[in-house]
């Protein structure tokens, strides 16, 4: 239903706010209890939680935090930074979901992280937000390494692997980024990665690419660069 | 009408009947219209004229004289005339009837021009008869037919058509295809050569086109009977015979020989239209001409078209030209060939001087591109008429060869860099100095190759460079040519283009009346003041001029400094607030060298600023360390090596101890023994690796211009449309931009990535882009 869109969700939500005065204020009641109960008073700034609520908000979900499982609450709650969270997005993220307790978002995030290989829409929400909350305080770009790092955790078995039947391709990908790129990665290269991603995935020999095409310059440098790999001989691809 | 008055006749007219007996009326009708019909030659008198035409006039009305009573007159005339009419009008038919068919039976005994002179001896006959006999039935004409007419009654005419109606259906039916058969048998000894009555053919197509009536509209005629029975068959004939020949020609002649006799035979088919035939068949016959002479043959044609032009054989190819001109898509196939071999034509010019890349003249490369464009430029207004479409293929081929060639593979900029530097040694003063008139021509000569120069922007910076370089040295050979030039550009280019071009030559003009300003305030200086050095002084904008400021730090010598001091204060009073930057690198002076003991006159050294302080050091010590010298005059290593390298060369210093390069720890002294064929010494020369590191930092900063050029072009584009597909922005932003340079589509898309990155654009979709404000 709604609850896989958040912004269908949040519409469709205020829509029932404005007509049938459904228990909105209720939810917002206890999800800002819930949030002050992950806020350090003396340290954190208002309407924010700090690194160490953060971590305990993701311990008490039992998300683990070394692959892309962290991920899905984060776009949830479209937490600005990894180690932070806003109030305004914890409460206005579940309440569209109607998911007020610990025990309800843990079931919820679960049963998400479990439908991300399978759900691409899910997955592209995820994806995107991850740009959002893994860049620095301020930065508008990621360094290559730690774009590699997420790109990993998405990529990984767990998210939607980035490969096809005889192509590993997100190791060509980050082969190609250490060897070859040396600027960092801005929004669009990351969006439109995982775009080109979905395509490769779709069609291995890239007949969708072109150069004249709308594919930002990296895209297109990567293209050239896995034509001349896949174009040596047969026994250095096979492996 | 005129009436003969012979009274000489064959058949006697019967004497005039009783108008109340019809059949005699009709019998003594039939003998009068049998006798004009027959012997038409020997005349008619007047009587019998008269006598016919009151027996047409009784055969009308009689029923009028029997039914009439008083009263109903109008009701019954009318019918009763119209019955009466219908009578005649019928007996009429069958009488021509008649005579056709007695003249098909002659008919049958004449063939070929025989039977040509037969139709038309007849047809003369009948016609003419018509006419007569038309007269004489004008009564019937004007009553019965004209009413019948006007009742819409098909297939009744006037007596005259009549007369025609009858010869078609009856006569012509029979014939016509043996006399079609007849001229065209005619026709075909004509093209081979025969001489022809051909007038007799005339007379046919006239009679074939008057049998043309208008089915709806009897008094209009069609062409229909004579396009069917006359314009056909013709038309098949033709187009069979030329194929015919053409075949056999082909076969035994050159494809030139074969062009002439097509081109012959064209002329020829032409003329047989105004000799004899109707002018209605020009057109269709031009096309069976055309396809049986030249469509038929147009692959032969072209193949051959190649020999041509590698043989120059402009005639042949304008043959060639007007006859391919005369079908669809003829022409297409000569120009994508001729376009290929002015391409070839321009590579392989460009080849032969191209040996000795790094060496070569300006001048030899230019030539070598015009001298192509010439031969084909002439070829296309001698063979091709012109033509646009020609013209547009040379125009390709040029902007091929002139862009991508041996010399420049591996940038196309080399060919506005050597063009520049052509324009350069034209307008520069040199030691031959070339005829204004004749330097006016080479610079439109030159412009000829930059209108095909893909990387104009290339030809502007080093244009611009060059014209700095002239103006700061005053060694232009002419204010006239130099504005020629810049206005040539602005013509082909715009304003945008030679603004800074302009506003050069303006700084220089502006200098010379300051200067002349300068020259009465010193005047007016008290005697006791110092004098200074004589100077001039070029005030150049900044922004406007290719120059940068020093890469040395300098300190003047204490001459310089007083002259230029007292000239900026001079300065600041004309213009308060303006601050003169000093580019010291590109001053220069001449200096008296008296201390020479070889020369009575004294030399005169010309140097530059810094060569000045070096040797003006020697005035107070004829022996100077490294070290005082570079403290003196704060010059950089770099640069005061190669100026000291410069003096040791031409033997004004001598160095100690003697081995190695100018280098701390070395002294220089003045000698004395100094020697030189000529009285001014010219010391103030550039360094060949200079100008090299020039070159190439110019086309470095091509290319930051170019990206700041396609990102304003991109944020331009999207401010304005707000919203727009990828695509149709690279598409736009090169349309935009290609009158100064063809913009690769990775670079655009490199400068769309920098535009997302900071967030002036934003991607909406894939696909799509979003202007940010």
């Amino acid at each position: 239903g709604a609850g896989w869109k958040l912004d269908a969700a949040s519409d469709s939500y205020f829509a029932q706010a404005n007509t049938a005065g459904t228990p909105a204020k209720d939810t917002s009641a206890t999800l800002t209890k819930l949030f002050d109960k992950y806020r350090d008073e003396d340290q954190d700034e208002a309407n924010t939680a700090g690194v160490e609520g953060t971590m305990t908000y993701l311990g008490d979900l039992e998300v683990n935090m070394e692959n892309i499982e962290v991920l899905v609450p984060l776009e949830i709650i479209q937490a600005p930074v990894v180690g932070e969270m806003t109030r305004q997005g914890f409460v206005e993220g579940w309440k569209a979901l109607g998911l007020d307790n610990v025990d309800k978002q843990k079931a919820y995030v679960a049963e998400q992280v479990k439908l991300l290989p399978s759900d691409p829409a899910l997955f592209k929400r995820v994806y995107r937000h991850t740009f959002v909350c893994a860049r620095e305080a301020g930065a508008k770009a990621l360094k290559v390494e730690e774009a590699l790092i997420y790109w990993g955790m998405l990529f990984s078995p767990a998210g939607r692997p980035w490969a096809t039947a005889t192509i590993n391709w997100f190791e060509l990908w980050s082969e190609f980024l250490q060897s070859k790129w040396t600027k960092s990665v801005n929004k669009d290269m990351w969006n439109q990665t995982l775009e080109f991603a979905n395509k490769s995935m779709q069609d291995e020999s890239l007949s969708f690419w072109s150069e004249d095409g709308a594919w930002p310059g990296v895209i297109d440098e990567f293209v050239a660069y896995v034509k001349e790999k896949r174009g040596l001989p047969e026994p250095m691809e096979t492996d | 009408m005129s009436v003969a008055t012979q009274t000489t006749t064959a058949p006697r007219m019967p004497p005039v009947p009783n108008r109340e007996d019809l059949d005699a009326t009709w019998k003594y009708l039939e003998t009068g219209v049998s006798r004009i019909m027959v012997n038409l030659q020997e005349g008619i008198d007047m009587t019998t004229y008269m006598g016919v035409y009151t027996a047409v006039h009784n055969f009308c009305t009689s029923q009028k004289a029997v039914s009439s009573n008083n009263q109903g007159v109008i009701g019954g005339a009318h019918r009763g005339a119209h019955l009466l009419g219908e009578d005649l009008y019928q007996n009429l038919i069958s009488y021509l009837n008649n005579y056709l068919k007695d003249l098909v039976v002659e008919s049958k005994k004449h063939s070929d021009e025989a039977l040509l002179a037969f139709y038309i001896r007849e047809w003369d006959r009948y016609t003419t008869a018509a006419k007569y006999v038309n007269h004489l039935f004008r009564y019937l004409n004007r009553h019965w037919v004209k009413r019948e007419m006007e009742e819409g009654k098909k297939n009744i005419y006037d007596v005259y058509t009549l007369h025609l109606v009858q010869w078609r259906i009856t006569l012509f039916s029979e014939v016509h295809e043996k006399v079609m058969g007849a001229v065209l048998k005619m026709v075909e000894k004509q093209r081979h050569g025969e001489t022809i009555e051909h007038n007799q053919i005339k007379s046919i197509v006239d009679s074939f086109v008057s049998l043309g009536l208008d089915e709806a509209d009897p008094t209009k005629s069609t062409l229909d009977v004579y396009r069917f029975n006359f314009e056909r068959p013709f038309l098949e004939a033709t187009k069979a015979f030329y194929q015919a020949e053409s075949t056999q020609f082909v076969a035994e002649n050159s494809i030139v020989e074969y062009m002439k006799k097509a081109e012959a035979r064209l002329e020829e088919e032409e003329q047989r239209v105004t000799m004899y035939l109707h002018p209605d068949i020009i057109l269709p016959l031009r096309k069976a001409c055309n396809v049986a002479l030249i469509a038929d043959h147009s692959t032969l044609l072209r193949d051959e078209f190649q020999v041509l032009l590698d043989n120059d054989r402009v005639e042949d190819m304008h043959r060639m030209y007007l006859l391919l001109a005369r079908i669809a898509d003829g022409l297409d196939p000569l120009r994508t060939k001729f376009e290929a071999h002015v391409r070839k034509a321009g590579l392989a010019s460009v080849s032969k001087v191209a040996a000795d890349a790094d060496k070569l003249e300006p001048k030899v490369y230019v030539d070598a591109l015009l001298e192509v464009h010439a031969q084909y430029q002439s070829l296309v207004k001698k063979a091709f008429r012109d033509e646009p479409e020609f013209t547009r293929s040379l125009d390709n081929a040029c902007k091929e060869f002139v862009n991508r060639n041996e010399i420049c593979k591996d940038s196309t900029s080399r060919s506005p860099e050597l063009l520049a530097k052509y324009s350069d040694s034209l307008l520069k003063k040199s030691a031959g100095g070339a005829e204004e008139s004749d330097v006016e021509n080479t610079l439109t000569q030159l412009m000829i190759v930059f209108k095909y120069i893909e990387d104009k922007d290339v030809f502007q910076k080093f244009y611009g460079k060059f014209l700095a370089r002239r103006l700061v040295n005053t060694n232009s050979s002419s204010d006239d040519a130099e504005t020629s030039m810049i206005s040539k550009l602005k013509e082909a280019c715009g304003f945008e283009y030679t603004n800074k071009l302009q506003r050069m030559f303006q700084d220089i003009q502006i200098s010379k009346d300051l200067n002349t300003g300068y020259k009465e305030f010193e005047a007016k200086l008290a005697d006791g003041e110092y004098k200074g050095i004589d100077a001039t002084y070029s005030i150049l904008g900044t922004g406007m001029w290719p120059l940068a400021p020093p890469n040395t730090d300098f300190t003047p010598p204490p001459e310089i400094t007083k002259a230029y001091e007292r000239f900026q204060n001079f300065y600041s009073k004309k213009h308060n607030g303006r601050k003169l930057t000093w580019l010291w690198q590109l001053c220069k002076g001449e200096v008296k060298a008296n201390y020479c003991k070889n020369s009575k006159v004294p030399y005169t050294f010309q140097v530059s600023t810094y060569q000045m302080a070096v040797l003006l050091l020697f005035n107070e010590k004829d022996s100077n360390s490294y070290d005082d010298i570079a403290k003196a005059t704060q010059l950089t290593s770099d640069v005061l090596d190669s100026t000291m390298g410069i003096f040791l060369k031409a033997k004004v210093l001598t160095m100690s101890p003697a081995e190695g390069k100018p280098a701390p720890g070395k002294t220089f002294n003045l000698n004395y023994d100094f020697k030189s064929k000529k009285i001014r010494v010219n010391l103030n020369i550039g360094v060949k690796s200079e100008q090299k590191q020039e070159s190439d930092e110019t086309h470095k900063t091509i290319e930051e211009d170019r990206k700041l050029l396609m990102q304003s072009a991109i944020v331009r584009i999207m401010k304005a449309r707000k919203k727009m597909k990828h695509t149709n922005l690279v598409s736009e932003c090169i349309s935009q931009i290609r009158s100064r340079f063809i913009p690769k589509i990775p670079d655009i898309k490199k400068c769309i990535d920098i535009l997302l990155e900071k967030e002036y654009l934003e991607r909406l979709d894939d696909d799509e882009l979003g202007y940010l404000a």
